[in-house]
């Protein structure tokens, strides 16, 4: 993709006119490499924010300056390769994360499977399901923290139930979105309700299951640490509520910069494996999936 | 001639309910003989394609009926083969797991195992060997519905149908395709039918073409293609070809002049 478009100098700009109007097209933008923009757009933020704390436009336990967050994730880092209260905290955030997506997955296609395939699930679970979603799930923590405890299943049951909705909906959109023609060849081909569904629906609906297990991967963090906020207990909802409590918003960003490296992480792993399982396709060509 | 496998008798196909439903084709006879090739030519919307899917059995006709070998088709039967404007590959199969597809279908994986040289000679056959393992994004259209044609070919139908299967290629490779189907089919003796819009097509494929009038769908007039085979595309700047091609034009002219009388169903 290293093209040179300013070319060479000798050339008239009308010469090549297509090639030209193309190269012009493109902006500055597009033509230096991200690995340069992105990191230097970084700077900038970070500039921004140093200025702000100079400019003392709030207090600095409110705005900590860059080097202090960059001292305190230091310490994490450190705290958490050591194995210190770091490391067990998040040991236990990640095994919430890691069985509330696991189960928002069997639960979201499993039910995602019965909408679209059953009358039953389309007819009557289905305006449950809606309904259910529509509900603001966060209000269901205490719930799950009377039924489940202070210990990672309530925070577990919170994730799954974060996580789930998206995929349920992704995946029976992706079933449902079986291309007309390659029914009629199945029907064509005299194939059963099962070979239909074995051999056409699920494989052509894979784009939109992974697009809903990348959305809920993101989701079963948000969920655990939403539980761990409302339940109390260990994980790093709770050192970022306590952290929060007493004012050290330096510690906050640290947890939190962290957080999101493992958020991102968890969604690269998703994507890995859909490049791997969907090699044929990218999900992200297809509109509105994913939401 | 020997003994006819398709039998079309009165056919006839509503779409819609009852007080608005829109005629797609009245009382449609046929008769289609073991080795024969027979097109059904017609305007855009002259119910060709849905004729041929009541043949298939993927739609039910709504009078008449149709019997393929001597049975009434009630679903699609085993004896026929199916071809449609686009290949309809399966993006995460390979060419020869996509060739495969309906004996896997039909037979399971063991049936699959047996078939995988079968599979290859055809791919061969339409000038595929060496893609058997390439997936459909990395073939182009033409080599697409050679794959598609493979597919047909695969269980040994004896009857083909084929809803306008080149109509997505460009004329040039539309041209080389109708060659080798033609060749394809002859050498194998099998019955088809081709839905097609395109007169030449028609007549350079066909032992007889049907001309089917628009709204509903009637058949204006039988042409009979005595040309000889193996035919190449020479065939069609001489004057016999020119004159069958005529004959098919004014049958479909007529046929569009035609003012359908609405009869009470």
């Amino acid at each position: 993709m290293a093209i040179d478009r300013e070319g060479p100098a000798t050339e008239a700009p009308w010469e090549d006119d297509e090639a030209q109007d193309l190269a012009s097209r493109r902006t500055i933008w597009e033509r230096v490499p991200r690995w340069i923009t992105v990191p230097l757009f970084g700077a900038v933020l970070v500039l921004v924010w140093q200025v702000a704390v100079w400019m003392e436009i709030t207090s600095e336990f409110v705005l900590p300056p860059p080097a202090e967050v960059t001292t305190e994730l230091g310490q994490m880092l450190g705290n958490l390769f050591t194995g210190g209260y770091v490391l067990e905290n998040l040991w236990v955030t990640m095994q919430e994360v890691f069985i509330g997506l696991l189960l928002a997955a069997i639960a979201g296609i499993g039910l995602g499977i019965l909408i679209a395939e059953t009358s039953f699930g389309r007819q009557v679970v289905l305006p449950f399901v809606i309904g259910i979603n529509a509900a603001p799930k966060v209000a269901f923590a205490p719930i799950f923290v009377a039924w489940l405890g202070f210990g990672i299943w309530a925070k577990v049951a919170m994730g799954a139930f974060i996580a789930f909705f998206p995929l349920l909906i992704d995946t029976a959109a992706g079933l449902a979105n079986v291309d007309a023609d390659q029914a009629k060849l199945f029907r064509a081909i005299r194939a059963s309700r099962v070979q239909m569904f074995f051999k056409l629906k699920l494989p052509g609906g894979l784009p939109f299951i992974f697009a809903g297990l990348k959305t809920a991967s993101v989701l079963a963090v948000v969920g655990a640490i939403v539980g761990e906020f409302l339940g109390g207990g260990a994980g790093f909802g709770s050192l970022i509520r306590i952290a929060g409590s007493q004012l050290a918003i330096a510690r906050v960003f640290g947890f939190v910069a962290i957080l999101s490296v493992i958020g991102y992480l968890l969604y690269a792993i998703v994507a890995w494996v859909e490049r791997r399982v969907v090699f044929w396709r990218s999900s992200e060509l297809i509109p509105g999936a994913g939401m | 001639m020997s003994a006819s496998v398709v039998e079309v008798r009165g056919v006839g196909k509503r779409f819609g309910r009852r007080d608005e439903s829109v005629e797609a084709i009245r009382s449609v006879d046929l008769s289609l003989a073991s080795t024969e090739f027979v097109a059904l030519v017609g305007p855009s919307g002259c119910g060709k394609s849905t004729l041929l899917s009541i043949v298939g059995g993927l739609i039910p006709p709504s009078r008449g009926g149709v019997e393929v070998k001597g049975h009434p088709v009630k679903g699609p039967p085993p004896e026929v083969g199916m071809m449609f404007q686009n290949p309809v590959l399966l993006d995460w199969r390979t060419a020869r797991d996509n060739v495969l597809l309906p004996i896997e279908i039909r037979g399971g994986r063991r049936a699959v195992e047996t078939a995988r040289r079968h599979a290859d000679e055809l791919l061969e056959l339409v000038g595929l060997a060496g893609f058997e393992g390439k997936y459909p994004g990395e073939l182009s259209g033409g080599m697409q519905q050679r794959v598609a044609i493979c597919r047909m070919l695969i269980a040994d139908p004896e009857v083909l149908l084929l809803d306008e299967p080149f109509g997505a290629l460009d004329e040039l490779t539309r041209e080389h395709m109708n060659v080798e189907l033609a060749r394809i089919v002859s050498d194998a003796a099998r019955a088809a039918i081709f839905v097609t819009h395109n007169i030449q097509e028609a007549v350079f494929l066909s032992d007889r073409v049907y001309v089917i009038t628009p709204r509903p769908g009637r058949v204006a007039g039988v042409v009979d293609v005595d040309l000889p085979r193996p035919r190449d595309l020479d065939l069609v700047t001489t004057e016999p070809f020119q004159r069958l091609a005529r004959e098919v034009r004014r049958l479909l002219d007529i046929g569009a002049e035609i003012e359908p009388t609405e009869t009470a169903v």
